[in-house]
């Protein structure tokens, strides 16, 4: 089909000689060759950057999306000419320049009125495609679906009645996408057969559809008709459909009241408000609480809540003898007094945070490449939690703590100025894929921002926006329209027409100003050391030469020549003989310091040493900078268009920043204005969403925080779904109760702290988790099976941090020291990821976090992906697990530590097995073992050695090894992977 | 129908009140696929089930071929190229890198039609050239994006972003696979290093970790920890494992119905059994000369990948539902310069292999049931980069398939007279993933999973309207 183009297409493609100066250029005879050779790659038919497509005198004349690319003419005006003399186009990222020559062919092009031989007809093959609309496909669609799309009102604002019409598209977009009949949504709704409703019309037959598809495939035809500027027209209904008062009565738009906790006939269970809700829900299905668990249990419950550790036996004992009836209270306040409460909880927000420490798509398992000083936001939000850092603050900190201090101006940073700015490291940590030039494209730019927008919203908001970016939300009132509101809000810092690639964002632990003294400073060492490296060569040349001398007599007297004409020459400047040269004989000819020391008359050798000391010393006194992971906004915000079903290459209405409509009271209460509170040279809208999204009256934020906190507790949150609470994600268990927590969570400043320990006194957290433990429990099981209504604690799996620190912790080599550089993981050949040494008993939070590559022992107990965010780890349980704590070396080493330091416990004492039996439950499983445990544990502990011994091993080592093996299955085993 | 405002629902209003779930009303409603929307079951284990209609395949061996073969080099003619060679391609390309310069640029290497089917290969697939009756190529594929790991991802997943199931995550998703003691999904890659892309490749993305590709190690030990890290006396593991039931089994009867703590108990038991059937699988000791000899093994170019490719089917052999080989590691069909010879090398490595396998699985009778698929992740430009190479080129590549119901010696599909556009019969790299699971069984649209408010499906159908492609397949599609 394509042959009777090609010809035609060539002959027009020809090349031609550069038009004389008398000549009045010509398009298709002087400057198609030109365009055709240096910008049809991005400006051609495949992907017309910015609308901008160069490949005929018709396309080039009627410009992009932002308008004309020439003006008749007018060189000096026309954006082509602009960009091709000032060199900014080829990008140089493709490292081809148009020659001066060319580009003033195009100039005077320009300046004779942009001549083109074909005038304004059409080419052939447009003009055979246009008729075959008109002559095939109109009458087709005239018969079948004009009675609905025309008239009028068409339907959904589409015409099929002309091919202009058509090819506008209806209120969701253009329906036809030339060359791509598998993507245009008027042959998926015919193929589908959604279109004719039935009814209506005869649906098409096959031949009638693939007749529309080869001619949409075959295209030619959309360069041809003018639809007018797409970019001038309001918004359609789809893409701003209005936000009803009753899309706002949803609950989770509306804002949380408190309501009084109700009576409850068990009123002697309740400790906490939570447990009235709790409880009232309960007797409704006349179901109760389970008794309460075991001290034993509650005290390995909560240290693993707040800790992710297990008890030392020490600190086990402390609790079990403490005898005073707020004993359990007083232990929940030295959890979460300690900083390894921090080391537990920031990891939870880290997740959600989509915290990586590594920059760019990270997808290589042996190159990491880190993000310098990315690690500061990750101490940052350990420290917060630590610190209980009010919620509303913490958000604010995050989204715009750029923002609350005029940072560009200040001599010196306060150590708030420089928290607040490592806090936006939360909007960091997005994949932002630019920093290569040939990926840093408008479309790469805008995938940032995609990115930035999923995790902002299901992490912070509650809500999954993304579904907006290109059509208007299918299930909750949120319009296309308002998802780019929301993006403009953060285009000020992720300008897409003013990018800055993540390697040039560059702040550091130092204000500017003083950036620019220690730049100074630091200069002023280096000028100094050069002078001094410059007397240093002075004196020690002529050693050097004379040794040169007497060492090039080793070399064949033949090359010596070229050999000392090679060596006097710069290393860039040789040629590849003399590089040749340089390698054979360099090490021949090499002249070390001392040997020129060994020369030196003692005068030199006295001057040479005192030289190289002041280097050192001047050396010593640089100032080191340390960079920072932090975002802030350029001088304004750029022009932000919807983009029709997402795509970069079809904009839209230009958007004003702002929020979601649908909470907001109105229309206008939804536009944002830049927060009164900014300081500096900032924009302040992103301050103005930080503000917005923490007003006390805001109806998701509180509420998605405590339902987080709960589902860390409980695991499962009051809402199932943390990061969806539209009317797609699950609906609250107690929505009362969420309620009545937000607004109190609130009320009491927004802490942590408090709603754990809230949560935490509660008898709910108090309960047994086993089903024997309730009176109903039986029919609570069949009519709740999912434990909705916390009939029972919920047995829970440990996450993978937790289990690998209390490996480490059992076995006594845990380092649970605070923050800094993130541990290295090495890449093995067998394809497994391992902890460098250095650093391989610190806490798991401190591991090098990245994107598909974490450590092989976390990744396989479902340490997540990151992706944008992780708002819920899904525990599996996998044979893979059975294999790493039967094989690893992980685990059988920290057995073997642990197995030492009982046996190392047991020097002078009687090591009969009960004894050593005793004291493996109590290291590991931090607990008494029963009788029949003992009995199980003693026979363990014998066969083992037996097995050993018929191994001809040691009776001693027969010993040790069979209490090693005894370790190994107890921190295999479930109750050491489960908590109660 | 009415709001409680008296008017008429929006389809929002609509999706909403009869939120079923997640929403199985809205994609029945979407698709008007078939009238029974009862809410497809969320798996979290691996036992084999059946699909939504009777499989054609039960197995898949996914042969990926990093770096973007060039189709025409390897399978698509294109002898005007060599007429204009050196000319301006007429329309411009796009491109990727830099070094282009807008020539048409020839092929180096000489064609001929091979088989009944009359097939046009080049002379550097000498291996695949004999088999082209037994291949179904598609010659009108195209992707959506021009770099190595979008495509790859494109190619695996169905979108170019990270964070989505590969093809056989979603496959051991929906049909659980018939050996317990092996992995469901199974990944035999390079020993010397990963492909660019790595492990998103065989990524579970949002479905449960249970999905992902297992890679397998191809000397010592297939999997990773499947021998204790240390050498213990015979016994000592058996009778500890024996202790650690006991144990676990107190620990369960003072909490009965946790049934996790049963399926754990279970996962000692099969990995146990997996130690043993593992490094059986991969122990190819029992295999005949002529077998051996078939897949080059021996060869020190091919026998890595021809090693991999018995590996694979070994493995389907031994019950496992989805394989994945990589080649050599990097992207070694990505040949921006020194086109000829480089191409060469990595066709010396893996045509034989490939090929190979496509012949055993023949033989024993299995290429019925198993499907293997030769792919890139995009094909490369008509035009010249750094005087002997070809760019990306995300708007056409040829790829194959054999078995499993994909017709024997047949070409589908055409492109433009330069290779650089598919232009007849056009497949997207959905409808390629939803015609594989066509074959086993699946309908793609009702192959389902609830992430993020969403209700997922393998080819995204309602974003790309993915369909079946019929006329690759000898047995027709199922509507029901």
């Amino acid at each position: 089909m394509n042959a009777r183009l090609l010809v035609g297409l060539m002959a027009a493609a020809a090349t031609s000689g550069a038009a004389t100066a008398e000549d009045v250029p010509i398009f298709e005879k002087d400057v198609q060759s030109i365009l055709s050779t240096y910008c049809l790659t991005c400006h051609g038919k495949s992907s017309p950057e910015q609308g901008v497509d160069l490949r005929t005198a018709r396309t080039v004349l009627r410009g992009g999306f932002n308008g004309p690319v020439v003006k008749r003419g007018s060189p000096d005006e026309s954006l082509l000419y602009q960009k091709l003399s000032q060199g900014k186009m080829p990008p140089k990222a493709f490292k081809s320049q148009v020659p001066e020559v060319d580009v003033e062919t195009i100039r005077r092009w320009i300046e004779a009125g942009a001549r083109s031989e074909q005038g304004d007809g059409l080419p052939e093959q447009a003009r055979l495609q246009i008729a075959r609309f008109e002559q095939e496909i109109q009458p087709l669609l005239n018969e079948r679906c004009v009675s609905c799309h025309g008239g009028d009102h068409p339907q959904s604002g589409l015409d099929l009645h002309t091919l202009a019409s058509t090819l506008r598209g209806g209120q969701n977009g253009p329906v036809v996408l030339e060359g791509f009949s598998e993507k245009s949504i008027l042959v998926r709704q015919l193929v589908n057969g959604v279109m004719p409703p039935q009814g209506a019309s005869a649906p098409l037959n096959d031949a009638e559809v693939e007749l529309i598809r080869d001619w949409i495939d075959e295209g030619q035809f959309a360069d041809y008709v003018d639809l007018g500027n797409p970019l001038d027209r309001a918004f359609t209904e789809s893409e701003a459909p209005p936000v009803t008062a009753s899309d706002r009565q949803y609950w989770a738009f509306q804002a949380p009241l408190a309501s009084a906790p109700p009576t409850v006939e068990g009123a002697s269970a309740v400790r906490t408000p939570i447990d009235a809700f709790l409880l009232a829900e309960l007797e409704q299905h006349r179901l109760t609480y389970s008794t309460e668990a075991p001290r034993q249990t509650l005290l390995r419950r909560a240290y693993f809540d707040l800790w992710g550790l297990p008890p030392t036996p020490e600190q086990a004992a402390e609790f079990l003898a403490d005898e005073r009836p707020d004993a359990y209270g007083r232990l929940l306040d030295r959890l979460l007094e300690s900083p390894l409460y921090g080391q537990r909880w920031g990891r939870f927000w880290l997740d959600a945070a989509g915290y990586v420490d590594t920059k760019g798509k990270d997808f290589q398992a042996h190159q990491v490449s880190l993000s310098p000083g990315m690690w500061r936001y990750r101490d940052y939000v350990i420290d917060s939690f630590n610190a209980d850092k009010p919620w509303d603050r913490f958000l604010i900190e995050q989204l715009a703590g750029d923002e609350l201090y005029d940072w560009r101006n200040a001599e010196q940073f306060s150590p708030e100025m420089l928290d607040t700015l490592i806090a936006t490291g939360y909007l960091r940590t997005v994949l932002d894929a630019t920093d290569e030039d040939i990926s840093d494209r408008p479309a790469d730019r805008y995938d940032t921002l995609f990115a930035l927008i999923d995790k902002v919203s299901r992490s912070a908001v509650g809500l999954t926006l993304s579904c907006a970016r290109c059509h208007s939300h299918k299930y909750d009132p949120i319009p296309q329209r308002d998802y780019y509101r929301f993006l403009a809000l953060l285009s000020a810092a992720y300008n897409p027409s003013d990018w800055i690639q993540p390697k040039n964002r560059l702040l550091y632990t130092v204000s500017p100003a003083e950036k620019e003294h220690i730049d100074k400073h630091n200069s002023a060492i280096d000028a100094k050391v050069k002078g001094l490296m410059e007397q240093l060569d002075e004196i020690s040349q002529p050693y050097r030469d004379a040794l040169f001398e007497s060492k090039i007599q080793a070399v064949p007297s033949a090359i010596r020549q070229n050999l000392r004409i090679a060596f006097a020459a710069d290393a860039k400047d040789r040629d590849e003989a003399q590089k040749d040269l340089v390698e054979k004989f360099g090490s021949t000819v090499e002249i070390s310091d001392e040997e020129v020391l060994g020369e030196a008359s003692p005068e030199d050798k006295e001057r040479l040493g005192r030289i190289r000391q002041e280097i050192a010393e001047w050396t010593s006194n640089r100032t080191a900078l340390e960079l920072i992971q932090a975002l802030w906004d350029g001088e304004s915000l750029p022009t932000i268009r919807l983009l029709q079903r997402g795509s970069v290459e079809s904009p839209g209405p230009a958007v004003k920043p702002g929020f979601l409509s649908v909470l907001c009271s109105d229309e206008e209460t939804c536009l944002a204005t830049p927060s009164p509170n900014r300081a500096g040279e900032t924009t302040g809208y992103r301050l103005a969403l930080a503000e917005w999204l923490t007003d006390p009256s805001h109806p998701l934020t509180a509420r998605v925080i405590v339902n987080r906190i709960w589902q860390h507790h409980f695991g499962t949150g009051i809402v199932a779904t943390p990061d969806n609470f539209g009317s797609n994600g699950s609906p609250p268990s107690h929505p009362e109760l969420l309620d009545w927590l937000a607004v109190d969570f609130v009320k009491h400043g927004w802490k942590i702290k408090r709603l754990h320990k809230l949560i935490m006194l509660s008898t709910v957290y108090r309960q047994s988790s086993s089903r024997g433990a309730n009176s109903a429990g039986e029919r609570a099981a069949i009519e709740d099976p999912d434990n909705r209504l916390l009939w029972r604690m919920p047995l829970r799996r440990l996450e993978a941090e937790a289990l690998r620190d209390s490996i480490l912790a059992v076995s006594g080599k845990l380092d649970a020291s605070l923050g800094g550089l993130p541990v290295e993981l090495n890449n093995h050949p067998d394809g497994l990821q391992l902890a460098a040494v250095e650093g391989a008993l610190r806490r798991s939070v401190y591991l090098t976090a990245r994107r598909s590559w974490s450590l092989t022992f976390m990744g396989t107990f479902d340490f997540p992906n990151i992706d944008t965010t992780c708002t819920r780890r899904a525990p599996s349980a996998t044979p893979l697990q059975s294999l790493t704590m039967l094989n690893s070396s992980f685990v059988m080493e920290n057995a073997a530590a642990v197995a030492r330091r009982i046996m190392d416990s047991q020097v002078g004492r009687p090591t009969d097995l009960e004894t050593l039996a005793r004291a493996a439950y109590r290291s590991i499983l931090v607990r008494e073992p029963t009788g029949d445990e003992i009995a199980l544990a003693q026979d363990h502990l014998q066969e083992q050695q037996q097995l050993y011994v018929r191994a001809n091993a040691p009776k001693d080592e027969a010993l040790s090894k069979s209490v090693k093996s005894l370790a190994h299955m107890l921190i295999s085993s479930n109750e050491f992977l489960y908590v109660d | 129908m009415l709001n409680a405002g008296g008017l008429p629902m929006t389809r929002r209003e609509l999706l909403g009140v009869s939120s079923l779930g997640f929403g199985q009303i809205a994609l029945s409603h979407l698709l008007a696929a078939n009238s029974e929307a009862a809410p497809a079951p969320i798996y979290n284990d691996l036992r084999a089930r059946k699909g939504h209609f009777p499989a054609r395949a039960k197995a898949v061996i996914q042969l990926v071929q990093n770096g973007g073969p060039s189709q025409m080099d390897l399978f698509d003619p294109k002898p005007l190229l060599a007429k204009y060679a050196g000319q301006p391609h007429p329309d411009g390309v796009e491109i990727h890198q830099p070094g282009n310069t807008n020539t048409l640029l020839p092929t180096p290497f000489e064609f001929q039609q091979r088989g009944e089917c009359g097939m046009d290969i080049s002379e550097a697939l000498p291996h695949q050239a004999e088999i082209v009756d037994k291949l179904c190529f598609i010659r009108s594929m195209h992707t959506e994006h021009n770099n190595h790991s979008e495509g790859l991802n494109m190619l695996l997943t169905c979108k170019i972003f990270a964070g989505r199931p590969a093809m056989g995550a979603w496959i051991s998703y929906a049909l659980g696979t018939e050996n317990q003691n092996l992995p469901a999904y199974v990944v035999l890659r390079d020993p010397k290093g990963y492909t660019i892309g790595g492990r998103l490749l065989w990524a579970n993305g949002f479905l449960p970790a249970l999905y992902q590709g297992i890679e397998f190690n191809m000397s010592g030990s297939p999997v990773h920890h499947l021998k204790p890290a240390e050498q213990q006396p015979p016994g000592v593991q058996e009778q500890g494992l024996e202790y650690l039931a006991r144990i676990n089994k107190l620990h369960l009867d003072a909490r009965p119905g946790e049934t996790e703590l049963e399926s754990r108990i279970r996962n000692f038991e099969l990995a146990a059994r997996m130690q043993v059937e593992a490094m059986d699988v991969l122990d190819i000791a029992s295999e005949s000369p002529e077998t051996k000899k078939l897949y080059g093994v021996d060869d020190e170019v091919r026998g890595p990948y021809g090693l991999r490719c018995l590996m694979a089917r070994r493995l389907v052999e031994a019950g496992v539902r989805f394989v994945q080989v990589t080649t050599s590691p990097g992207q070694p069909w990505d040949h921006h310069d020194k086109l000829e010879e480089r191409m060469l090398k990595i066709a010396a490595e893996t045509d034989q292999g490939a090929a190979a396998l496509v012949k055993d699985l023949d033989a024993r009778g299995m290429l019925d049931e198993t499907i293997v698929m030769w792919a890139g992740e995009f094909g490369r430009l008509p035009t010249t980069q750094r005087n002997d190479g070809r760019d990306h080129n995300r708007n056409a590549f040829t790829i194959w398939f054999a078995g499993g119901g994909f017709k024997p010696g047949w070409i589908y599909g055409q492109t433009d007279d330069f290779g650089y556009r598919s232009v007849v019969d056009r497949v997207s790299v959905p409808e390629m993933h939803a015609t594989v699971l066509h074959q086993l069984g699946l309908d793609h649209r009702r192959t389902t999973y609830p992430h993020a408010g969403r209700l997922e499906t393998p080819a995204d159908v309602t974003v790309t309207g993915a369909r079946v492609i019929g006329d690759l397949l000898d047995n027709g599609v199922h509507t029901v």
